[in-house]
């Protein structure tokens, strides 16, 4: 306790960051965001990834041979589907899939503590793969290219479910962005970010966004109720599936929803659990208003999102 | 020890060894399951000691939030997951090792774990829920905007009093941290309240103010909150996870102790079992060498066996499934074609169906069979066994397969049926021999007669073995002296010689005929050479006697006449001449030779010509007197010794020979033939040298007597001058040499009119001149001439006369054709004369033909193509001349590659009467037409003759009625003959 003794008064107007000054911020931020380890990208044994990418991107493991993983977590797009909806009928935003390795819950309400249990139901779900695991063991194992790659990585056990899910989740946890120029300057090169950058993370800091979105994924180890401050009841789907009440069935859980990751945050619009919000200007004055309770400058805002746009990664190669 | 005894004992191992491996097996599984538990139970403590360590962390990660210690929710997060991670395999493995029978404590106590769990979880996320919240509004509370809310606005009553508000406020705040005290809570929301009231309708100018309240306000209703899910979560974090550990242990060490008394049981049963499996394999051991040498045995009996044996077995469809090497050699098949072929593949056939058919009642009906079988290699070679086939039974006594075991008899087959054949062979020849042969044994009783011996015995075998002894038939004895000769017999038996007697034995049979017999006796022994009887062969000479006295008349007669042979008068005569010598007596020999007997002898046969002699010779013996000898000495030669006789006396008996036969006419079917007889004299005496020479006076007396004119007699003298010139052959070779040297020979041509356009022809014939100036011609010297070897002479001089006097023909531009005999086409200097002869006088060789007979050629044939070919080659042409009356074989006529062929006069002399003549001739000219040769038709002695043969088309006509015989040489050029020598 004694956070409001302990916290130091900050400068404040300055239209230039002093050095010092962004050594301080650096040391702040650093207590409460770790950088993602650059190494990660590339762990992982080659042949399970490389298995796993196959799998991640072949349509024939869907119910109707349409869609893949990949169809939904499209690199190119931030691991998202740049679409409010993966499909009309299922009114929930697409997550990132980078940087799932660092995650301790999935999908928006948490209802799955791992990535392979994630994999699983993504597969059968109808309203996501709608696959079936009998069709999908069985295509597996009478297609020869996956026949030689599965020998390879697992030897000569007949091909399994867990196989397959191992190696889709191997090839997901290899999907890391690293190197960010907000991770950059987390390490200690204070350069990475400009003045504008610096100070929209000191209003980060300063409007208390840090509060929810903290950690290594700026976000994800908790849950928060959107409209802590002001209620918000734009959204007509929240209490269908997203929220995290769907999963225990608590009042208190009503309109709770796993606080996302800020990583990439830039590329992954359209945003919020229904991505009923195109632009992250405008999320970032719903988030202001509705858990801050507060009306932000607009070059604040303007500031705040420049900050936001530091954290978008490089992706795996 | 029985088979089934070691079935047994296996049986027995064999159980032994499953219930040991049963046993060692669930053994295994005891100590397999057993150390998974420990395993499971090592993992099961390790995470439970993780699953405390993790609440403790948690514990702590909460605090640490609490104090700002750590400003994310990374840790807390991970921890919890770490701690619902392991804390579910934890429950799964006590699941796992106590499964149903786990007690309800520790079910109860799981429970109790999970619950709590779900709790933890749940208060965590709201614990992080509310901290963010609250951490928020404390953050707002130090920051700028914060500041500005104090700082900012007018100087006045509201401010100094705002100013002393939050001053109280972060006092009551401070203390609310330390003690939630409600009174505080509601001091603080009170004023809040209050003072946002006042703000309320100014916003704009009071929003820094009102924000800084509703922080305020969330501080403090927020902090109580997250104390209050902090010390859940502390005493959420402190459950009693010893509990569950004692439980667990309790539980785990039951069941080992279950596992131990297994593990004792199961491995005493294994120890048991092994030592069951060592003492029946031991057993099982003693009994399979007491089975070895049992084995070993039958091993060596089926050596023996295969051995003496042909061994094969076969099931019930006579299918061969085992075969020995025995059966393999001897059938001829590899083992191969004869396994799963069936038994009848050896068949020979010598068999009946019912043969086998009976066979196979007996094998199947389970019965052992025994016979002789004849079978037939894969070569074909037929073979005889012994087979006896044996069924071998199953449990119910019904055959299941067959064995059979066959001993090769064919040798001694071979040998019975070699026997069988000898003994028919003997029978055979006992039968059909002529002399009678009878078996007897030592004491003469009667084994064995032949038919010829019941003949000569005049007895059945039957009856004569009833009567015993051979002495009971008859006696044998000596026909001069009538003594009897049997004891010889015994005699011959006692020595075991053989013996003969074959001179003057007489069997005198009981009923008193006798036989004069000649006797062989051989002694007959048995395989250890001691005598057991012997056989007699009797000959019986009664009718031989009489047959050798007619063979001595047949060797002194002839067969035909019954007059005395050559041999015979040769033997008389000789014995004449002795007498004549010795005694001084005169004798007359006269050879008799019939005149135109061959005529008979050819027109109408050998029988005709025997006959004729049959009667001839009555005639002769008609005319002598008793005590002279006729004979018949050759064919138509008849000779008689007067013996005794004065020469005149002989020259009557001659002369009435002659007029007798003169007069005599032989009638033969139609016709009548006259015969005469030219007979030679020759008188025996004193001064007569020897038979031969008399034979050859009376021989050329003969001659003279034929020569002279025939049916007339000659008697020979000695320096008969007369006789000796013209004495028989040796004449002619005198004459013709001389008129070779003499150049008494003339050579004559005969044209032959072309009757189609070709160049004349003309044939060269030879004369011979006698010393009186007459012609003889050559049907009269020729044969001499050839039987004496002079024919290659004269053809010589004829064609050297003929080429030499080319002057007198060549320029007619004709043929000239030479005959040339059978002697001289086997010449082979011949042709090279010719050619000689040719170059010497320019003549071109196309002009000369030669003529030869078919005949002539054919009796050398190959020489005669040399010959034809060698001259043809130089230009020559040729003859085939009498083509159709000789062999007249159109074949020959295709090897002879002649120019012309004359067809035989004897065709053409009748053709106009004679149809069969004519067509004769016709098919003779259309052969030799197609065969390209020029046609030549002697005989053309007539106009109608010459009409005929033109009209049939024949391309020359020869004979008296188209051209006489001239001289080549023109009157006058006549050579001188002694120039005209070779």
């Amino acid at each position: 306790m004694g956070l409001l003794l302990a916290v130091p008064m900050l400068a404040v107007g300055a239209a230039t960051v002093a050095w010092n000054d962004k050594l301080v911020v650096k040391d702040e931020i650093s207590r409460v965001i770790s950088p993602i380890p650059d190494h990660v990208a590339v762990s992982g044994d080659p042949a399970l990834v490389a298995l796993g990418k196959r799998l991640f991107t072949d349509t024939r493991l869907s119910g109707q041979q349409d869609v893949a993983c990949e169809s939904c977590h499209r690199l190119d797009l931030g691991g998202t589907d740049g679409k409010p909806y993966a499909r009309p009928e299922y009114h929930i935003n697409t997550p990132s899939i980078f940087n799932v390795r660092f995650y301790d819950r999935f999908y928006w309400n948490g209802r799955v503590r791992s990535l392979e249990e994630q994999t699983d139901r993504a597969i059968v779900s109808s309203v996501e793969m709608a696959g079936d695991w009998d069709r999908v063991i069985n295509l597996v194992r009478t297609d020869p290219a996956y026949n030689t790659l599965f020998t390879t990585v697992f030897g000569t056990d007949p091909i399994d479910k867990e196989q397959i899910i191992g190696a889709i989740a191997a090839y997901e946890r290899s999907l890391v962005s690293a190197n960010s120029r907000f991770d950059r300057f987390l390490s200690g090169d204070l350069d990475a970010l400009d003045n504008d950058e610096v100070n929209g993370l000191k209003l980060f800091l300063d409007y208390g966004c840090i509060a929810c979105h903290q950690g290594m994924n700026i976000g994800t180890n908790l849950y928060q109720k959107l409209g802590v401050i002001v209620p918000y009841t734009d959204s007509d789907a929240m209490t269908d599936v997203a929220d995290r009440y769907s999963v225990t069935g608590r009042p208190e859980d009503v309109q709770r929803v796993r606080v996302p990751s800020l990583r990439n945050i830039a590329i992954t619009g359209p945003y919020l659990h229904d991505g009923s919000v195109p632009k992250l200007e405008n999320v970032v004055e719903i988030m202001f208003r509705h858990q801050l309770g507060r009306v932000p400058t607009r070059s604040d805002i303007h500031m705040i999102v420049k900050f936001l746009k530091t954290l978008t990664g490089r992706p795996p190669a | 020890m029985t088979p089934g005894g070691v079935n047994d004992r296996m049986k027995r191992v064999l159980a032994a060894s499953t219930l040991l491996i049963v046993t060692l097996l669930a053994l295994v599984y005891v100590q397999v399951t057993d150390r998974q538990d420990r395993a499971i139970e090592t993992r099961f403590m390790e995470n439970v000691n993780l699953v405390k360590r993790l609440n403790e962390a948690i514990a702590y990660d909460v605090m640490a939030l609490d104090t700002g210690e750590q400003l994310n929710y990374d840790r807390l997060s991970h921890d919890q997951s770490e701690l619902f991670r392991i804390s579910s395999t934890m429950r799964r493995d006590i699941f796992a090792v106590l499964s149903e029978n786990g007690s309800t404590d520790i079910k109860s106590q799981l429970a109790l774990i999970h619950q709590s769990e779900i709790r933890l979880e749940s208060v965590l996320e709201d614990y992080k829920t509310q901290h963010a919240i609250l951490r928020n509004s404390q953050r707002f509370l130090s920051s700028r905007a914060a500041r500005n809310a104090l700082t900012t606005g007018e100087i006045g009553e509201i401010d100094n009093e705002w100013y002393m508000l939050v001053s109280d406020f972060i006092n009551d705040l401070f203390a609310y941290n330390f003690n939630l005290s409600p009174s505080i809570r509601e001091h603080m929301l009170n004023e809040i309240h209050i003072w946002r009231d006042k703000f309320l309708p100014d916003v704009s100018r009071y929003g820094d103010r009102l924000e800084l309240l509703r922080h305020l306000e969330l501080v403090i209703e927020d902090l109580p909150v997250v104390k209050d899910l902090r010390n859940e979560i502390l005493q959420l974090t402190q459950f009693p996870y010893e509990h569950l550990e004692r439980l667990y242990l309790k539980q785990r060490e039951s069941v080992m102790q279950h596992w131990e008394v297994m593990s004792q049981v199961f491995f005493w049963l294994t120890l048991f079992f092994a030592v069951c499996v060592l003492l029946a394999l031991y057993l099982l051991y003693r009994n399979m060498h007491r089975l070895t040498g049992v084995l070993s045995e039958l091993r060596n009996q089926k050596f023996a066996l295969d051995q003496h044996s042909i061994v094969s077995i076969a099931d019930l469809e006579g299918n061969i499934t085992y075969a020995n090497d025995r059966f393999v050699e001897g059938s001829g098949y590899s083992r191969e074609e004869l396994l799963n072929a069936n038994h009848n593949l050896l068949n020979s056939g010598m068999h009946s169906k019912e043969y086998f058919s009976n066979l196979w009642n007996t094998v199947l009906a389970g019965k052992v069979w025994q016979g002789e079988i004849c079978n037939r290699s894969k070569q074909g070679e037929l073979f005889w066994c012994n087979s006896t086939i044996v069924p071998f039974l199953d449990d119910k006594g019904k055959p299941y397969q067959f064995i059979a075991i066959r001993t090769d008899i064919t040798a001694r087959k071979t040998i019975e049926e070699n026997l069988i054949q000898a003994k028919e062979r003997a029978q055979v020849i006992l039968d059909s021999v002529g002399d009678a042969v009878i078996s007897i044994d030592r004491d003469l009783n009667i084994d064995y007669m032949n038919p010829v011996a019941e003949r000569l015995a005049g007895l059945e075998l039957e009856d004569a073995q009833a009567r015993g002894n051979l002495l009971a038939l008859f006696d044998i004895i000596d026909e001069r002296e009538r003594k009897p000769e049997s004891y010889r017999i015994s005699n011959c038996i006692e020595k075991g010689h053989r013996e003969i007697l074959s001179t003057h034995m007489l069997l005198n049979r009981l009923d008193g005929r006798e036989f004069s017999v000649e006797i062989i006796i051989a002694p007959t022994h048995d395989s250890q050479h001691a005598i057991t009887g012997a056989v007699l062969a009797m000959h019986d000479m009664t009718e031989i006697r009489g047959m050798a006295r007619k063979i001595s008349h047949q060797a002194n007669h002839d067969a035909l006449t019954g007059l005395s042979n050559r041999n015979e008068f040769e033997r008389i005569l000789r014995a004449l001449l002795h007498k004549s010598v010795e005694e001084g007596v005169d004798h007359v020999l006269c050879f008799i030779d019939l005149d135109h007997f061959k005529v008979v002898n050819d027109t109408c046969g050998h029988v005709s010509g025997d006959e004729l002699l049959r009667q001839l010779a009555e005639i002769l013996r008609s005319q002598i007197r008793d005590r002279d000898l006729l004979a018949r000495i050759g064919g138509d030669e008849f000779a008689v010794l007067l013996g005794e006789c004065p020469m005149e006396r002989a020259e009557e008996i001659a002369k009435n020979i002659c007029r007798r036969v003169k007069e005599f006419r032989f009638a033969w079917e139609d016709k009548v033939f006259q015969i005469g007889a030219s007979i030679g004299l020759a008188a025996i005496n004193a001064d007569s040298v020897d038979a031969v020479t008399v034979m050859r006076h009376a021989d050329t007396a003969c001659y003279m007597a034929k020569d002279k004119g025939r049916n007339g007699y000659y008697i020979y003298r000695e320096n008969d001058e007369e006789l000796s010139q013209r004495s028989g052959e040796m004449q002619w070779i005198t004459r013709l040499t001389r008129a070779l040297d003499e150049n008494l020979f003339e050579l004559h041509v005969q044209k032959a009119i072309s009757l189609t356009g070709n160049p004349d022809y003309y044939e060269v014939l030879i004369r011979m001149r006698q010393e009186d100036g007459e012609l003889v011609s050559p049907m009269a010297f020729i044969p001499a001439a050839e039987r004496h070897g002079l024919m290659q002479d004269i053809d010589r001089w004829v064609i050297n006369q003929v080429l030499k006097n080319n002057v007198h023909w060549q320029r007619e531009k004709c043929v000239v054709s030479i005959n040339v005999s059978g002697a001289s086409l086997s010449d082979p200097n011949l042709a090279d004369f010719v050619i000689c002869a040719l170059r010497q006088y320019q003549v071109s060789a196309h002009q000369i033909c030669f003529e030869i007979t078919e005949t002539a050629a054919i009796a050398n044939l190959g020489n005669a193509v040399t010959f034809i070919n060698k001259l043809k080659d130089a230009g020559c042409l040729f003859a085939l001349d009498d083509f159709g009356s000789g062999l007249s074989s159109f074949g020959y006529l295709k090897q002879l590659p002649v120019d012309f062929l004359k067809i035989d006069g004897v065709f053409v002399r009748d053709m106009v009467e004679d149809e069969i003549d004519s067509a004769m001739v016709e098919s003779i000219n259309h052969i030799g037409h197609v065969m390209g040769l020029k046609t030549i038709a002697e005989f053309v002695e007539s106009e109608m003759i010459l009409e005929k043969v033109r009209e049939i088309g024949v391309d020359y006509a020869q004979g008296y009625g188209v051209a006489e015989i001239k001289p080549l040489l023109p009157e006058g050029s006549v050579p001188n003959p002694k120039r005209l020598l070779i």
